[in-house]
């Protein structure tokens, strides 16, 4: 996986008790321009990370992105309220 | 006591590559000849900080860009991120603090840890050390010297012995190994000034000055000469300070502006924008000020300074502004002004003012109003009320500090 850091519109579900939020489906523009819509599958991972000082949690991933199965890792910024798909 | 002294190594630099590298960069800017440096548009175009292989291109912080980049002409620079900054330095204290209460902010990028009241820690310092240095290294993406010592100066003379990346331990009978054959130079508190007077009795190292006669370092350098003498002998006997328990001296605001101001209206209207920040300082701390000082550079960057010792201590921003006002009438000869400084010292408690009869009427109005406008800047922000001097023009209505008031200064005092 590469980093490529690109920031995405996110649904994500919050759940009742005290856990970070579970990202669900998500929007990325492509280099065409073009939006596409992609739905987590499955959560493989989640971790947090404190790098350079940004908290963030990491969540490693797995859809179903034109046509082939791929892995890959989304990252919310808790400070910046921010999610990225981070490295695919 | 046990002390660690906790050093980022290249900190600005080797936070902003740790940044760079997690939004996908290639390449580690500390591996490069790269520096980070202020905006040469503005006139802050001087080297901060920079990376192994720019110094041993002969880059030294503190030299303008340009001088930099004759040295090292394939010179990268990069902009200070002091949100960064910030964000980094806090992330530090937090992973010292799992480890000690006891921790002093010594400056951005430097704690010191008096780790004294940890029996696990006393037992073994240098597993500690490692523990810590080597989680900042996974947890933060950036490298730390941590120093260790039975006081303050020789944890940090110890950080100082190799970088980056290191633990070292300076205890007393390390002292003739590790640190007297090291330059004069290399010792906390000897600056170009000392070093030369030593050199002219040919006291060379640190070792010379540790065996030297005090008597004959007090009568060369006074009171420094003993301070120097003991740093010498490894003896240092203050204690670890928690950074809210230091009590300020004085507060100080300047600025080099990205032009030159040639009219007294010009230098005014900055020295009011400097004054709205030494002002709401003072009054946060619950002290008025016994004197007030105005620092001028002109073009040809020769500068100059004047102080007045006042009757009656003040903390309004009118009365600060007014102060300098007269001190800036008395001394400026007309030559363009490329930067300027207000400070303000021999702080007393707000709370039993000395009153004088020559107070003006208005100042218990002025007072009342200075608290309001203060309490509006908390809830909205600084620029939510300025004053109407500052309406359509290009000042800034509150000048100094950096990053919009939320950085943290020498000795960890945030605004």
């Amino acid at each position: 996986m590469k980093i490529v850091a690109k920031p995405i519109k996110t649904i994500v579900v919050f759940e009742y008790a005290d856990k970070p939020p579970i990202p669900y489906k998500f929007k990325m523009m492509e280099d065409s321009g073009e939006e596409i819509t992609v739905k987590v599958d499955k959560r493989l991972n989640t971790h947090r990370s404190r790098i350079a000082g940004s908290e963030c949690i990491i969540y490693e991933c797995q859809s179903i992105i034109d046509g082939m199965d791929k892995r890959y890792e989304l990252k919310y910024i808790v400070p910046k309220c921010q999610w990225q798909l981070y490295k695919i | 006591m046990l002390v660690f002294h906790v050093d980022a190594n290249s900190a600005y630099l080797s936070w902003t590559a740790a940044a760079m590298l997690e939004q996908g960069c290639e390449t580690d800017i500390r591996e490069i000849p790269s520096a980070i440096a202020g905006d040469p548009e503005n006139r802050h175009g001087i080297i901060l900080a920079k990376s192994i292989p720019a110094k041993q291109y002969g880059v030294i912080t503190g030299e303008s860009i340009y001088e930099a980049r004759k040295k090292c002409p394939n010179l990268q620079v990069f902009a200070p991120d002091y949100d960064l900054f910030l964000r980094c330095s806090d992330a530090m204290y937090e992973i010292l603090s799992g480890y000690t209460p006891v921790i002093q902010r010594y400056s951005v990028d430097e704690c010191f840890c008096d780790m004294t009241c940890s029996p696990a820690v006393v037992k073994d310092p240098v597993k500690t050390a490692y523990e810590i240095k080597d989680r900042i290294r996974s947890e933060l993406g950036f490298t730390v010297n941590i120093g260790i010592g039975t006081n303050k100066l020789c944890a940090k003379m110890a950080g100082e012995l190799r970088k980056p990346d290191m633990v070292h331990t300076l205890w007393h009978d390390e002292l003739p190994e590790k640190l007297w054959p090291l330059p004069v130079r290399e010792l906390f508190m000897v600056g170009r000034a000392t070093e030369r007077k030593l050199a002219k009795f040919n006291i060379r190292t640190i070792g010379d000055l540790a065996k030297a006669n005090p008597v004959f370092l007090r009568t060369l350098l006074k009171s420094h000469g003993q301070l120097v003498y003991e740093y010498a002998n490894g003896i240092d006997n203050s204690s670890v300070t928690v950074n809210s328990e230091i009590i300020r001296k004085g507060i100080g605001n300047g600025l080099t502006y990205p032009y030159d101001m040639e009219t007294e209206e010009e230098i005014f209207r900055e020295v009011l924008a400097l004054c709205e920040r030494v002002g709401s300082r003072l009054r946060k701390l619950k002290r008025t000020a016994g004197l007030v000082s105005v620092y001028l550079r002109s073009s040809s960057l020769s500068g100059y300074s004047h102080q007045v010792r006042l009757y009656s201590s003040i903390d309004t921003t009118t009365e600060i502004y007014d102060t300098a006002k007269q001190l800036i009438r008395e001394m400026w000869k007309g030559e363009p002004v490329r930067a300027m400084s207000i400070s303000v010292a021999e702080l007393t408690c707000d709370e039993h003012v000395q009153l004088s009869i020559f107070d003006r009427k208005e100042r218990e109005k002025a007072e009342h109003l200075d608290r309001t406008v203060d309490e509006i800047r908390n809830m909205f922000g600084d620029r939510s009320i300025f004053r109407g001097t500052f309406a359509n023009s290009d000042t800034e209505p509150m000048q100094g500090g950096v990053n919009d008031g939320n950085y943290i200064m020498m000795g960890g005092y945030k605004q």
